[in-house]
């Protein structure tokens, strides 16, 4: 065997482990950027063989440099105001049917937070006279999340914001630096939590929507159906799930059923009595 | 093969129609068309209620190869029309010159869909007596028709022309007689196609119909094919008169059939027709036989015009060839398609005049896209590179080394170039020296690692593509103190005892997991002593290591062991066992234990399990 050979087998056991750890999956085009990606990790993390940085891996040793590597094999990048028809769908709907006080929004795989603080801009100014509005928001990457945490951001997260925005949502802290307002930040909270295992988000109460978008594309078949199976725990019977324009789940899970608000593909949760269970996680994760 | 009851024994089969995922029931279903009796997968295909398993069993049969089509043959004379075409849609996929025979008495079957198929079928072989089989069905009921006619056009044989082109007139099977031409393709389906054209009016047939099949001819041709200018003249009147599919057609087939009289007007209306921008685009077919169109395409599609440069170097003009190689050091086209411009200039004696130049003085600015233009570029034309080097001779440059290297200097001179680069700039030089063997060899390593112990790690790379014998001493001295990776590589390719018993002694003492898996790829009968022993402790952390390591080495002794352990939960040591268990797969045991690993949840296990199925039956 060859060290090419070896390094080869090693990076299968490094796609291997990301699948099962976190459901990432890399078909096509993007194993080479997994590829590309890992020897970038190799060199800034000291290592010199793609099996010791398994080994790294296997081990959890270091939480930081795993996060390093989630971060660099899938794009994190967001911005705020993104991708808002299905927030203004959502709003308008809410503002047709009325309904409960309070209104728990979810942003799953929230990265560094821009869609966290969008829908809580959003949501709580259209409806703050009304109702409650929670924003929970969970990444599985601890470092994305402590950036999300501070709520500065400037240059691309900010590229489809307008000056009017800038200044009504952010405070200017110079030199392009922007802090989301205080009253935005307040009603966002943070965790970090794994899709594909429905108790490593703390249960505070089921959700009305849950906007996970652009996050299921980076995602194995069996990955995709633990986090529909995660997601339908954490919503409420009728809630709403968001996905990402390029993803569907239509016909996929017994626990959404696939309707059209506005000019958006929504997925409802089933009202029906059907106990989700975590059948599909064991089933692929053993 | 497995016995009595073979679908409940494997248990991926036995999930078969319930609901696996895609990729499970893609490895159930080689695994059956492995491991199942014909029998077996005979009585899945006549599973009249159960879809799933009836088309299960015939990709089986299609992946079982010659037993799949022993089994096949058979099957045409069944009674039932629907397993006889599974047969024939199975004897279509393995595409076997001698089935014709076979299938031509199939496609005489009473039912229509079997006849059909195995007209469709026949189509496909490689038989030179198909032709004649196909025409016997021409002048039946339009289903059969109609399949026969489809059939002349897969088989490309152009003998069949004359008879399409009377067909095409016909108002039901008119249009399916042109797409067949356009499959035959070449100049006698070009001509009568374009005959065609030119009457369409008077025919029954659309003219657009009859446009693309002429676009579809042109592009799809292995060379330019030759249209009289009468004919080509009138793609240029129709163009005024004609709606946008039409007219994009008729750009097409312009320049697809064009030869000097496709104008600049001519290839932006292409351009415009294009669904795509052309820097994102690949190049269109319409253009793979134009080299003559490169400097027209350098303004609109400059990574077309270095496609065609790529593909007719020779014939390229010197100066389009070196206002491409400008844009690309200008970032105008993107680093990903610098092979292509490599490549083109490789297939020339001499780069351009002035490329050299342009090219070292980028390299000088700092320009990186330079760096690897002048890395492709310096084994072939290391002379003239060389020239344009001459006046930066007093700058430490690592395109120094490479010409010295390339021309092939004296390696002390080569040392000496690789000496007066600052060390950052040392080991990726060194690294790029694999293709000069000859000259990695004839370095002075004795010196340098003294003196720069720091190469180790870039010398034991080398001795990858390079034989470094005499490095092994120190290979045996760095393995002593924490060796990096590419040092444990070399010293185990080496094949050096002393070095494997200072693995044996490091991985033995050692926590570090890579000196142990290192044992695997020794060939001593001490490492793997010491690779047993730790792999039947359980209580060793490292027991999963020393299994996967010793999966490489297995014997049948060691079977005993990895059966043990195909339930660990730790799917690192599951993996292993695959892997040593596909070296005993002669083992009935073995096959036992690959069959339930291959309904492993983690797919790079249960992937493994079906491989080592598939490559021992």
């Amino acid at each position: 065997m060859t060290g090419d050979d070896h390094d080869e087998e090693s990076v299968q056991l490094i796609e291997q482990w990301l699948s099962l750890r976190f459901g990432l999956q890399f078909a096509g085009a993007k194993r080479d950027l997994l590829r590309n990606r890992l020897r970038q990790r190799l060199a800034a993390s000291g290592m010199d063989s793609y099996f010791d940085y398994f080994i790294a891996l296997r081990a959890g040793a270091d939480p930081e440099e795993i996060g390093l590597l989630v971060d660099a094999v899938t794009n994190g990048e967001t911005y705020f105001f993104r991708e808002e028809d299905q927030v203004f769908a959502y709003l308008h709907e809410l503002q047709t049917t009325g309904g409960r006080s309070d209104l728990r929004v979810l942003s799953a795989g929230c990265s560094t937070g821009e869609e966290a603080y969008t829908l809580a801009i959003r949501f709580g100014e259209a409806l703050s006279w009304t109702r409650h509005v929670h924003v929970d928001a969970c990444d599985l990457d601890e470092l994305r999340l402590s950036k999300a945490r501070t709520a500065l951001y400037h240059g691309r997260a900010l590229r489809a914001t307008t000056d009017a925005q800038r200044e009504t949502y952010f405070q200017d802290l110079s030199n392009g630096l922007m802090l989301v307002r205080g009253q935005y930040r307040s009603m966002v909270r943070f965790f970090a939590a794994n899709l594909l295992e429905p108790e490593s988000l703390p249960q505070t109460g089921k959700y009305d929507a849950i906007f996970c978008r652009n996050v299921l594309i980076y995602f194995s078949e069996a990955a995709i159906d633990a986090a529909l199976t995660s997601m339908a725990l954490w919503l409420r019977p009728g809630g709403t799930l968001y996905l990402g324009h390029s993803e569907s789940i239509v016909g996929r899970s017994p626990f959404f059923r696939t309707e059209r608000s506005g000019d958006c593909i929504v997925y409802r949760r089933t009202e029906d009595a059907v106990e989700v269970s975590t059948f599909h996680r064991k089933a692929a994760y053993g | 093969m497995i016995g009595a009851a073979p679908l409940e024994r494997i248990p991926l089969l036995a999930g078969l129609s319930s609901g696996l995922s895609a990729g499970q029931q893609r490895r159930a279903i080689r695994v059956g068309a492995v491991l199942l009796p014909d029998e077996t997968i005979e009585s899945m295909l006549r599973e009249e209620t159960d879809s799933s398993a009836r088309n299960a069993a015939l990709t089986m049969i299609k992946l079982r190869g010659a037993r799949g089509r022993q089994l096949a043959l058979q099957l045409l004379d069944d009674d039932d029309p629907d397993v006889v075409l599974q047969a024939v849609l199975a004897l279509h996929d393995m595409q076997h010159d001698t089935d014709l025979p076979a299938l031509v008495r199939a496609a005489e079957n009473s039912n229509a869909n079997v006849a059909q198929a195995a007209i469709i079928a026949i189509g496909h072989s490689r038989n030179p007596a198909a032709h004649n089989a196909i025409l016997s069905f021409i002048e039946r009921d339009p289903w059969l028709q109609a399949a026969a006619i489809e059939a002349l056009g897969t088989l490309r044989d152009t003998r069949a022309i004359s008879v399409l082109r009377t067909l095409a007139d016909d108002s039901i099977v008119g249009p399916l007689a042109v797409h067949a031409m356009a499959g035959i393709g070449g100049q006698e389906a070009l001509d009568a196609l374009s005959s065609m054209w030119m009457t369409a009016p008077r025919r029954s047939i659309e003219s657009k119909d009859l446009l693309e099949a002429i676009v579809i001819v042109a592009e799809g041709a292995d060379r330019l094919l030759f249209a009289a200018p009468r004919f080509r003249d009138q793609f240029a009147l129709r163009i005024g008169e004609s709606d946008h599919r039409e007219h994009e057609l008729l750009v097409r087939a312009r320049i697809a059939l064009g030869r000097h009289e496709v104008t600049a007007f001519t290839i932006e209306q292409f351009l415009s027709s294009c669904s795509g921008s052309p820097d994102e685009l690949p190049m269109p077919s319409t253009l793979r036989h134009h080299p003559e169109l490169a400097p027209a395409l350098l303004v609109g599609a400059p990574r077309w015009a270095l496609g065609l440069a790529a593909d007719y170097a020779d014939r390229i003009n010197p100066e389009v060839l070196q206002r491409l190689l400008l844009m690309v050091l200008d970032g105008s086209v993107p680093v990903s398609d610098i092979p292509l411009l490599v490549n083109a200039l490789h297939a020339r004696d001499a780069l351009p005049r002035g490329a050299a130049t342009a090219i070292v003085a980028a390299v000088v600015a700092g320009n990186p896209v330079a760096r690897t233009l002048f890395r492709g570029l310096a084994g072939r034309f290391a002379n003239e590179l060389a020239v344009a080097l001459q006046p930066f001779s007093l700058t430490p440059m690592p395109e120094h080394v490479l010409i010295a290297a390339a021309l092939p200097r004296a390696s002390w001179i080569v040392a000496d170039e690789i000496e007066r680069l600052p060390g950052e700039q040392r080991e990726s030089v060194l690294l790029d020296l694999a293709a000069w063997p000859e000259t990695i060899v004839a370095l002075p390593w004795g010196r340098w690692l003294d003196e720069m112990p720091g190469l180790l790690r870039v010398a034991a790379r080398l001795s990858r593509s390079a034989p470094l014998p005499r490095l092994i001493p120190r290979f045996r001295e760095a393995l002593l103190h924490e060796p990096a990776s590419e040092v444990i590589d070399a010293a185990i390719n080496s094949g050096d005892a002393a070095c494997e018993a200072l693995l044996v002694e490091q991985a033995s003492s050692s926590p570090r997991d890579a000196l142990l898996d290192a044992l695997g790829r020794c060939r001593g009968e001490t490492s793997l002593g010491v690779l047993r022993a730790i792999a039947a402790d359980a209580n060793r952390s490292q027991r999963p290591i020393a299994l996967r390591a010793l999966a490489r080495r297995a014997t049948d002794s060691d079977l005993p062991l990895f059966l043990a352990a195909t339930d660990d939960e730790d799917w690192l040591v599951r993996h292993a066992c695959v892997r040593a268990l596909a070296r005993c797969a002669s083992d009935e045991k073995a096959v036992e234990a690959l069959l339930r690993l291959s309904s492993d949840p983690v797919p790079l296990v249960s992937e493994g399990a079906v491989a080592a199925l598939e490559g021992h039956r």
